[in-house]
């Protein structure tokens, strides 16, 4: 007889050896009292598991995604439009695009932690999404605006 | 990709949110099943499943179908919950050894015909908790959520053949325990 197989048991229960190592396994099989009593030990425990109760989600469980969704995109706008709005007047005095003021926006509200909150200008439209993102990504050295940005703020209270 | 799941996606994609709640309502009780049974708590699993939804919603716009969905989003689910494990183990805010007991409802009137089958289930649950997450990831994705070696193997990002090793010392270490509780 050719050693056990144990490895390939579980595979050859489940379906998952190639055809000439199953007709191995199972050529094994005819042959060995042993490994049949393992395949079947094996095979009960696929029940065990199979019959493990299932869970179902606790009430209410969609409309409070619904709502957690709502709030996340809520807060992720939300947080973008106060930073392009603080920005506007620097905006038109570097004469920044659209995308690039919005990469300088969303690398503000990444740094500052969230800005103190203002009144947003609508005239702006919100720009966060992932152009925006890639754009900041692709030039990180605008991340020097910040530094003007900090001292045209700190100038500005004085 | 042309399974069904990720045409929904791909529809989802197009600007149809049916499509995603489709999927949402049929992916819910495997998702919340599987990552119940990965970080022991009902509660945290819900939090997951919906983090795992969240997820998958963001990124629709970007979404290629690079394997089946269900792989996709097994994929996410097993790295939230390693992560959250990684994070509860450095938090010691839960005994991984000691899982907690996740509240199934018994849906037979006959409970004293089911002590028997409820005590191997409970036997089973805690062994399941104590298996290293790897070896409870592979099982769970083969006997619970019915994957084939070569989807679990892109779910743990491994080979077939660490998929095929995972599951038999998982098995074997299942059925060593069980043996030692029956005797």
């Amino acid at each position: 007889m050719s050693a056990h197989p144990r490895e390939n048991l579980v595979a050859y229960l489940d379906g998952e050896l190639d055809t000439p190592t199953r007709e191995t396994v199972s050529a094994h099989l005819a042959d060995c009292e042993s490994c049949r009593a393992e395949v079947s030990r094996q095979s009960q425990l696929d029940g065990a598991l199979a019959a493990l109760p299932r869970l179902e989600p606790s009430p209410g469980f969609e409309a409070r995604f619904w709502a957690r969704l709502a709030r996340e995109r809520d807060e992720a706008t939300g947080l973008g439009a106060r930073v392009l709005a603080w920005l506007s007047p620097l905006r038109m005095g570097l004469g920044l695009g659209g995308a690039a003021a919005a990469a300088v926006a969303l690398a503000l509200a990444f740094r500052l932690g969230g800005p103190a909150p203002l009144e947003p200008d609508p005239d702006w439209e919100i720009v966060v999404d992932s152009e925006s993102y890639e754009l900041f990504s692709e030039n990180v050295e605008m991340l020097e605006i910040l530094e003007i940005l900090e001292d045209w703020d700190a100038a500005s209270e004085t | 990709m042309d399974d069904e799941d990720t045409q929904l996606m791909l529809a989802f994609q197009a600007g149809d949110r049916a499509a995603f709640e489709t999927l949402f309502r049929r992916y819910t009780p495997p998702l919340l099943n599987f990552l119940a049974r990965m970080v022991q708590d009902r509660g945290r699993a819900e939090e997951l499943s919906q983090d795992v939804f969240i997820r998958i919603y963001n990124a629709a716009e970007r979404y290629e179908p690079r394997s089946r969905f269900s792989t996709w989003m097994f994929g996410i689910a097993r790295n939230l919950a390693l992560n959250d494990l990684a994070r509860a183990y450095r938090k010691r805010e839960r005994q991984v050894t000691e899982p907690h007991e996740l509240d199934y409802a018994d849906p037979s009137p006959d409970a004293e015909a089911n002590l028997a089958g409820r005590r191997l289930a409970t036997s089973l649950e805690h062994s399941l908790g104590r298996l290293p997450e790897r070896q409870r990831a592979a099982l769970l994705l083969r006997s619970e959520q019915g994957l084939g070696y070569q989807e679990i193997a892109e779910v743990l990002e491994t080979s077939v053949s660490s998929v095929k090793s995972l599951l038999h010392r998982a098995r074997e270490t299942l059925l060593a325990e069980l043996k030692e509780e029956a005797e």
